[in-house]
């Protein structure tokens, strides 16, 4: 049929890429911010506290904020049900200076602490993670990214020892590891140093829970932990006379902060999360099967003898009906092909705005946009391939049964007049 | 001989909102087996119409149509449109042949909703040998003269070995050497094969050559 309708097949190849393309895009996009892909690989078990909101009823405020290194230390990771706890910040604008005559370039440093690659399974090609007793002392200790280490020394190999300029500060390489995606949203850095190197860190936070550190905290029971950081805050309030504190419900899981981009003055807004994300899919569908589904009305009718024929000769309707729908899917699947192939071009070649655009910044700081790179197994996921083959199939049937079904209706006298 | 076709009171009307036309009215018809009966009459009497309840591509308003002694009337989808495909054969006056398909293809139409069909291929190319169309295997319908289309199309009608092929004009579209061809292709399946043949014409000189031959007026039988 592709051979002999060649101008049908070709719009409806087309058509259905396109569908598909945008479907697949869609399909991505959530799944590299739900599915467990490097170095974010457990998700399933991870869990976010993005704010703390402090209300002093006496001045009649109410500030919220990310937690401090304090607040980390002596109330989060005293959670029982807390199995390890990380706390980490990123600088995207932070300047890295060369030695030689070299412009200065922005990247993007994330300042954590130890347990951070215990949480996250960054593969190191070289060296380690800086240690405990490093990140304690505040040293100016950092892990480079193969990336970044190629762009500054030429070489991923014998860098550790080095010295790297962030900010004016010197920082010696104690490791490199793979690079990940800006995608991934609560891991991604260039360089990972300790965040006790920050002379600002050091200083005494002065016992405000409110800070600069985004936390996360792996376990296996998301709803202890939100009694327990509940619990948590009231006793802060109880040492702070006339406080009150409020976690709203956290911490998310992983899966609620990537899917539902939490805002600061709102809880998770799961009913319009939901009707957002199921008009999206149905305006994919739908638009894309209703223009498939008036060509392929237009296909059928110009069909009609040759179903009557068939039918004369004794081809029933449910036989001709899956002929008709098979003659489709095999299009659509070409479609479909053409699509998945469409979208990770789109996906690859243009990573830095597209995905930009659908996942949003990295902890509201501003990333540049070639940071933003889809990794293979983004790309080439077992799940996002399902995704779209179902697609395929539910745009044949939605497209193709009733123009298909409305023809093969007909009295066959007046298919073959 | 044994009678393979039997119509008793078919009547057919066609109703639209605002008219009631009498297609068929009353008509009683016994074919037998191996029979080659040409239908008459002039145009709008009825004879496609008579065919179409005949082949089972339409029903009768009432009436009563009988196949091999089988009654039709009640049967499903499914049924009909396996005695269609087991029974019987059609050529139609405008070939209808399937654009998009080779001569081959065409012709193995018939036998693709056979269950447990084999040697679909050839099966085809017995009747195409038949037709004496094995060099055009693989022609498009495009590239067919009137007469090799026609030929086709009694390719298929004959492939699944239907024991009652009918024919409606079918030679309405080619001249009067082709014709004859055609003719001489439907008295051979006739006399050889012991096919009943019921043919629609206008022409008086192809239906003399029948074995027997109905006239109709106004949706009547006439003698």
């Amino acid at each position: 049929m592709m051979r002999q309708n060649k101008l049908f097949s070709g719009i409806y190849i087309l058509g259905t890429a396109l569908a598909i393309a945008a479907t697949t895009i869609f399909a991505i996009a959530y799944y590299i911010r739900i599915a467990p892909v490097y170095p974010e690989y457990q998700r399933d078990r991870m869990s976010h506290i993005y704010q703390v909101y402090v209300n002093d009823p006496g001045q009649n405020f109410t500030s919220g904020g990310w937690l401090s290194a304090d607040a980390v230390k002596n109330y989060i990771s005293q959670l029982p049900s807390a199995e390890c706890v990380s706390a980490s910040m990123l600088r995207s604008g932070t300047s890295l200076e060369f030695d030689d005559d070299r412009t200065p370039v922005k990247v993007a440093v994330r300042y954590a602490d130890p347990n951070f690659f215990k949480i996250y399974s960054y593969e190191f090609l070289d060296g380690a993670p800086f240690t405990t007793a490093e990140f304690e002392s505040g040293a100016a200790r950092t892990a480079i990214s193969d990336r970044m280490a190629e762009k500054i020394f030429g070489t991923t190999r014998d860098v550790i020892g080095r010295t790297v300029s962030l900010d004016f500060k010197d920082y010696t390489i104690c490791g490199v590891f793979r690079e990940g995606s800006a995608l991934n949203q609560s891991s991604f850095g260039q360089f990972i140093a300790p965040y006790y190197a920050l002379p600002e860190m050091q200083a005494n936070s002065g016992g405000s829970l409110i800070g600069r550190l985004r936390t996360v905290i792996l376990s296996d029971d998301v709803e202890s932990l939100r009694n327990e950081l509940a619990e948590a805050g009231r006793k802060y309030a109880a040492e702070h006379e006339g406080l009150t504190v409020d976690f709203r419900n956290q911490p998310y899981t992983d899966v609620e902060m990537a899917l539902a981009n939490p805002s600061t003055n709102n809880d998770i807004d799961w009913v319009s999360l939901w009707r957002r994300n199921i008009l999206i899919l149905l305006v994919l569908l739908i638009v894309p099967a209703l223009n498939l589904s008036g060509m392929i009305a237009g296909r059928m009718d110009s069909r009609r003898a040759e179903i009557g024929v068939r039918k004369s000769f004794g081809g029933g309707r449910r036989a001709l009906l899956s002929q008709v729908l098979w003659e489709n899917l095999v299009l659509t699947i070409t479609g479909g092909i053409v699509g998945l192939v469409v979208a990770w071009l789109l996906i690859h070649g243009a990573a830095g705005w597209l995905l930009k655009c659908i996942c949003g910044s990295n902890e509201g700081v501003n990333i540049s946009a070639e940071m933003y790179r889809a990794t293979p197994d983004m790309l080439f996921a077992p799940t996002v391939f399902i995704c779209a083959f179902v697609f395929c199939v539910l745009l044949n049937i939605v497209s193709a049964l009733i123009p298909a079904w409305s023809v093969l209706r007909r009295p066959i006298v007046n298919s073959l007049k | 001989m044994s009678t393979i076709i039997k119509l008793s009171d078919i009547s057919k009307i066609y109703r639209t909102k605002t008219i009631e036309t009498q297609a068929l009215d009353k008509v009683n018809l016994d074919i037998e087996e191996g029979e080659f009966l040409s239908v008459m009459g002039p145009s709008g009497c009825g004879k496609s119409t008579l065919l179409n309840i005949i082949g089972l591509l339409d029903k009768p308003t009432t009436g009563i149509v009988e196949l091999c002694g089988r009654p039709t009337a009640g049967l499903k989808d499914k049924a009909l449109a396996r005695l269609r495909n087991e029974t019987l054969g059609f050529v139609f006056q405008s070939f209808h042949l399937i654009p998009t398909l080779s001569v081959l293809d065409n012709v193995i139409v018939p036998l693709m909703y056979r269950a447990g069909s084999r040697n679909n291929k050839k099966l085809a190319l017995e009747a195409l040998e038949k037709v004496e169309l094995s060099h055009r295997v693989n022609h498009m319908p495009s590239q067919l003269s009137g007469g090799q289309a026609q030929r086709v199309a009694i390719a298929r009608a004959i492939v699944g070995n239907p024991s009652i092929v009918l024919a409606d004009e079918p030679c309405g579209n080619l001249d009067s050497r082709m014709s004859g061809e055609i003719m001489d292709l439907l008295h051979s399946l006739n006399r050889e094969d012991g096919r009943t043949i019921v043919m629609v014409t206008h022409n008086e000189d192809q239906a003399r050559a029948t074995d027997r031959i109905i006239h109709f007026f106004d949706g009547r039988r006439v003698e």
